[in-house]
């Protein structure tokens, strides 16, 4: 059974995500029930099967009880959820837990304790997330209090300048009360919050063109690139390209302007070189993107052991326990994606990253069918930072693009970036579930 | 309501999402190969975990290097021919060497029949890697082992039109079946370096070998006046305080091009080298590989040469008879002459013909490649010539009157501060107007080209034809 359960693992894995694009194919949410049921299905099959290797191969107890642990969290998230609120999308649900899975499957075979550790901040997150959609129906006023986002964003911002921890030559956590966070996964939630408050404020509209007046304009601008520069003085310039491309696509949305497109993808491109010319590491990441093997001890060596992990892996993956993930440094954050295609194949990378797209479509959907503006813009908004953030991790993983430093969220081992993607997740369900009464 | 806009960054989205998917799966399925056989990837043993690795076979079909169980019932990797074929095959046992290096992952990667794959793998049991069969002929492969003689050295037999590799021999040598074992007294043995494969990583001096590159460098430079070239010889000249003899003190008295090439000699050669352009020379010294990347799979060192604008006059009359401050190695020799028997096309240098799984079904064929053009194939031939004639009448002559025809170069490389020691070189091939087989040999401290190399060379081009034995 262990021989050839990488291969039912890709076969149960292409299924489920073959049912996130063919559950389309009908037109009503209730046609639909029976491709949820049988993806709900599949997922649990996938982490069964996956724990039952894992089990097998290290004789380890613990992974029977984290596997049943893990399946009753999911199931009573599932039903849960569901019987809270029936008209939220099963398919985000479903898409929800299929990533968690396949992180959870990961991380107990690369550590019991961040294993153990993410699953308990993902029960909390997922009792937040039981929440939020709730929430948000009910707080309207939220998005008239965006100065006080954008001040309280900016303040975390500055107190992670000067107070954080520094971890490789970022400083990019903070620790309150004995919890250390990455606060800029927070502060994206305020930012996009208080970018969407801005453009949509009735008493700053432009009664001609129906749009955000221009000293709006201008000081969201001032706001977002303050954000972006204290990212950068943070070196985080992963999280600062994120939040730059989140406001470019939310004023282009805003304002219908190519130029602003334009302009901001050329003024990032200065920014690039900037960034290029002022940080070492920047250069060494770059470097490292073009010839990995120039330096394949020292510099180039994350991304050369990602790309034998992936290049050995092939289509089916070494099978669990099969591979040496752990020779990547920051496997289980920057690389998971990578000990993903080693072990379990690039078939099921490919899933995931189908899946993961998948997930940006339902932002985006909701974002097009939605017709009050403000949360037009906040689910643009979440949609172009979670798309975004998958696009980095898994790009650089692969040597698409060089290295940011961004992980892939729901599946890489983090609590805060857990806790701020379910709550974005649970969001966009909140806007899913107002959607007919607020249909365009 | 600004829909459209939306839409665009979906579809931007789309786009970038679609790129990184295919530039993914193209990594997978085409790029990861030549990376993943990277000796820092530690993955291998795991995959060794999976697979029985495969075989190595002879282009006559005869095992090279296969999995077996020894007396004790413990698998090993068993080498049939013992040290016949210790560096081109290599080891895999104690690292990797030779083919078993550069073919490491195919070897270790099974394309057994999926149905197989799946009921080995439900059994828990390891599949069978895939096989590689080689160029290499055991036969002519001895015969180069046995011309060597007791010679520290190496011999290459190459296919003239493909580059593919018939036979390479490097001595000293070691048995492969028993280098991890031995490892400490092989690896520590710095006298004879039995580990270093010669015929690829080898640096010898290229001495009168050389004077290919010189002749050439003197027809292009020329292209009209070359044939109407003189020179008196008288033993030795003096420029600037440097002396240059002939070897062994001959005197050639008056010759035209084809004389001084044929007879190698060395103060006409000098002379032409003086009349060169140091800079174009330089230049076509690095077309012609010397500094540069080598086309083969194993490893190997690069050829060294130190020309420029500021080479005294000394470094260019060296330089001009193949010693001074450069360093070829036999297999970089092999490609040149390669490329002169192939109408000035060099070939990648091949031993792997194909590879199937272990039940022989094609997995995938090597096909000959031609690597880079470093002459025009009139250049080419008016080179052939000139080697043909090294055979016919000059320092090669032993091989003149025989069935075949031979075009080729002597090589006396002087080298340390011995007077009078030098390595024995001989390069070149066979039915020149339709080339079949490139030798090149190098006998270390074996005296003059004609003295050693080029009966050596006899012995293998006599096999190859089927003639004596």
């Amino acid at each position: 059974m262990a021989g050839i359960s990488r291969y039912l693992i890709a076969v149960f894995v292409i299924f489920y995500t073959f049912h996130c694009f063919a559950v389309f194919s009908y037109k009503h949410e209730e046609d639909r029930t029976v491709f949820y049921i049988f993806q709900n299905v599949l997922m649990v099959l996938t982490h069964a099967l996956a724990f039952y290797v894992l089990f097998v191969k290290t004789g380890d107890p613990s992974m029977l009880i984290i596997c049943v642990v893990e399946e009753i969290m999911f199931f009573v998230f599932i039903i849960v959820f569901k019987y809270l609120y029936p008209r939220a999308s099963r398919l985000i649900t479903n898409n929800i837990c299929m990533l968690l899975c396949i992180g959870f499957i990961m991380l107990a075979r690369l550590s019991m304790t961040r294993a153990t550790r993410q699953l308990i901040t993902t029960a909390i997150s997922m009792i937040i997330a039981a929440i939020v959609p709730y929430l948000i129906q009910k707080i309207y006023l939220v998005r008239y209090y965006y100065w006080a986002a954008a001040i309280a964003g900016l303040g975390i911002l500055l107190a992670m300048l000067t107070k954080g921890t520094v971890t490789n030559g970022s400083r990019i956590s903070l620790t309150v009360l004995g919890f250390t966070f990455l606060p800029s996964d927070l502060v994206k939630l305020l930012y996009i919050f208080f970018i969407a408050g801005m453009l949509t404020d009735e008493d700053h509209i432009d009664p001609d063109t129906g749009r955000a007046d221009r000293p709006q304009l201008i000081a969201s601008g001032i706001v977002a690139l303050s954000y972006v520069g204290v990212l950068a003085l943070c070196r985080d310039l992963g999280s600062a390209l994120i939040f730059f491309i989140i406001c470019l696509f939310m004023f282009y949305a805003a304002y219908r302007m190519p130029v602003i497109l334009i302009g901001g993808t050329l003024g990032m491109g200065a920014a690039s070189i900037v960034g290029y010319k002022a940080f070492a590491h920047v250069r060494n990441r770059v470097s490292a993107w073009r010839d990995p093997f120039a330096d394949v001890e020292g510099n180039g060596y994350q991304i050369a052991q990602s790309l034998f992990a992936i290049g050995t892996g092939s289509w089916f993956g070494l099978g669990l326990m099969g591979g040496s993930p752990k020779s990547i440094p920051e496997v289980s954050k920057d690389f998971m994606f990578a000990a993903i295609t080693e072990e379990m194949g690039a078939l099921v990378g490919l899933c995931v990253i189908l899946i993961s797209l998948s997930n940006f479509l339902m932002f985006m959907n909701i974002s097009i069918a939605i017709r009050d503006p403000y949360l037009k813009y906040m689910s643009l908004g979440l949609g172009v930072n979670y798309g975004f953030q998958v696009i980095l991790t898994i790009g650089g993983v692969t040597k698409f693009i060089p290295l940011t430093g961004i992980t892939l969220p729901l599946v890489s081992y983090g609590g805060s970036s857990i806790m701020s993607t379910l709550t974005a997740f649970a969001i966009i369900q909140g806007l899913y579930i107002m959607k007919d009464d607020l249909r365009e | 309501m600004r829909r459209r806009e939306i839409w665009t960054i979906v579809f931007i989205f789309l786009a970038i999402f679609t790129a990184m998917m295919c530039h993914y799966a193209y990594f997978v399925q085409f790029g990861a190969d030549s990376i993943i056989n990277d000796s820092h990837n530690t993955r291998k043993k795991e995959l060794a975990k999976q697979v029985i690795r495969g075989t190595i076979y002879a282009a006559d079909g005869t095992v090279l290097a296969e999995e077996a169980l020894d007396s004790m019932g413990r698998e090993v990797r068993n080498y049939p021919y013992g040290s016949l074929f210790s560096h081109v095959v290599g080891f895999s046992t104690r690292g990797t060497s030779g083919l078993e290096r550069a073919f490491d992952i195919d070897l270790l990667t099974s394309n057994a029949p999926v149905g197989e794959k799946i009921q080995k793998e439900m059994a828990g049991v390891r599949n069978y890697g895939d096989s590689i069969y080689t160029s290499l002929r055991p036969d002519l492969q001895m015969t180069c082992y046995q011309a060597l003689g007791s010679y520290k050295g190496a011999i290459i037999v190459m296919e003239a039109k493909t580059g593919r590799i018939l036979a390479m021999v490097s001595k000293p040598d070691f048995d492969p079946n028993t280098v991890s074992e031995n490892w400490a007294a092989i690896s520590s043995d710095e006298g004879d370096s039995p580990l270093l494969n010669r015929a690829s990583q080898g640096l010898y001096p290229p001495g009168s070998t050389f004077k290919i590159v010189t002749l050439y460098e003197y027809i292009r430079e020329n292209p009209d006046t070359y044939p109407a070239y003189r020179y008196n010889c008288t033993g030795s000249i003096t420029v600037d305080d440097s002396r240059i003899e002939c070897y062994h003190g001959s005197v050639h008295g008056e010759e035209d091009l084809l004389g001084s090439f044929a007879n190698s000699c060395n103060t006409s050669f000098t002379n032409i080298g003086l009349g060169l352009d140091v800079t174009q020379l330089s230049d076509t010294c690095d077309s012609m590989l010397f500094n540069r990347v080598l086309p083969t799979d194993l490893a190997y060192s690069r050829s060294r040469i130190k020309l420029s604008s500021l080479s005294d006059t000394e470094d260019i009359m060296q330089a001009a008879i193949g010693q001074g401050d450069m360093l070829v190695t036999p297999l970089h020799m092999a490609l040149i002459t390669e490329a002169i028997s192939n109408g000035g096309m060099m070939m990648l240098s091949q031993e792997a013909v194909r590879k199937t799984n272990y039940q022989g079904t094609l997995i995938e064929e090597y096909k000959p490649k031609e690597y880079r053009r470093i002459m025009s194939v009139e250049e080419a031939a008016v080179l052939r010539d000139y080697m043909k004639e090294v055979c016919n009448t000059g320092t090669g002559k032993k091989l003149a009157g025989l069935p075949y025809q031979v075009a080729g170069k002597t090589g006396s490389a002087e080298f340390g501060t011995v007077k009078g020691a030098s390595h024995s070189w001989f390069t070149g091939f066979s039915n020149p107007d339709d080339p079949d087989i490139v030798v090149t040999v190098i006998m270390e401290n074996g005296g003059s080209g004609s003295e050693s190399a080029v009966p050596a060379a006899k012995r293998i081009f006599d096999v190859y034809y089927g003639i004596g034995g």
